[in-house]
């Protein structure tokens, strides 16, 4: 039976991650959303909210969102909470608790988990790696985002840490 | 087994006329764009509907280039000789009348084919893409 359930919600969730090209109206609507998304996701935001830029029910927003751009808006804020959490803590000095809030968290602990689930590590522990792998920083913070083959053609360094 | 293609690289002759062009004629947006000590600058965009696909708009004669090497690329990209991919949307015909009236130069109009509806269009560095509507889009 559980089985089944999750087998059900597996399927539900490939339909939601479908790609769609939506007609250019609703297109713009959804941007127009997902704008205000990028612009407030600092902040404490709502479905509710995104949807009414969209002038859509959340429900059908959320769902519609999804097949657009392939993540819910959800996953698309916390995208820009994580990442932009990634940058600060590459390029500046900020402690953990200052940039868990900066980026529009609440709890420590909400951050550091949804950190981890993301990256594989604490924010902490990726500070301490990313600033061991690629040396003095934080001129360099770009390096973390540059592939490998792209810093051995372009940047004449050696392909980053490797495992074997 | 490999599953997505994340990174794919576009060159082009000056970066800042090309994210000019990519974000505000096209609509795509930043997704980095950070400059090392050498000068190499890493600038990639993406198109909204496609977040974990990005495009590196790399700079023809960028650090480390040979010049003979970085000349024949810019002669190939000035001559249009490098096709960079295709251009889904979900109207072509809308999509072209708003990038023409944007200023976006185009090689062909809009065209009825057997998989859609297709138009070629140049980047400001002469690279060019087909942009399609794909049948049932």
């Amino acid at each position: 039976m559980l089985g089944m359930r999750i087998q059900s919600r597996r399927a539900e969730l490939a339909m939601l991650r479908k790609p769609r090209l939506y007609d250019g109206v609703t297109f713009a609507r959804l941007c127009r959303a997902r704008d205000y998304l990028g612009d407030c996701y600092r902040e404490r935001v709502t479905l509710e909210n995104a949807a009414k830029q969209a002038c859509l029910s959340p429900f059908h927003f959320n769902r519609v969102f999804a097949q657009a751009f392939g993540e819910t808006p959800h996953e698309f804020v916390t995208r820009m909470r994580i990442e932009e959490a990634k940058r600060l803590l590459l390029a500046e000095n900020g402690n953990v608790t200052d940039i868990c809030f900066d980026v529009g968290y609440e709890s420590l602990g909400s951050f550091s988990a949804r950190f981890h689930s993301l990256t594989g590590l604490s924010p902490s522990a990726f500070r301490r790696e990313a600033r061991v792998a690629f040396g003095g920083f934080a001129a360099h913070w770009p390096l973390y985002y540059i592939p490998a083959c792209y810093q051995r053609f372009f940047l004449d360094l050696p392909p980053g840490p490797s495992v074997t | 087994m490999i599953q997505r293609l994340s990174h794919a690289t576009f060159y082009v002759l000056d970066q800042d006329a090309a994210r000019d062009f990519y974000v505000n004629k096209l609509g795509f947006e930043v997704r980095m764009d950070g400059k090392m000590d050498n000068g190499f600058r890493w600038l990639t965009v993406s198109p909204k509907g496609q977040p974990d696909l990005q495009i590196i708009l790399m700079k023809v004669d960028g650090p480390n280039m040979q010049p003979e090497v970085a000349k024949v690329l810019k002669e190939l990209l000035v001559g249009g000789k490098l096709g960079a991919g295709v251009l889904q949307t979900s109207d072509c015909r809308a999509t072209y009348e708003d990038l023409k009236a944007k200023g976006v130069e185009f090689l062909s109009p809009p065209k009825e084919q057997f998989y859609g509806i297709e138009a070629i269009m140049k980047d400001n560095s002469g690279n060019w893409f087909s942009m399609t509507e794909p049948k049932g889009a």
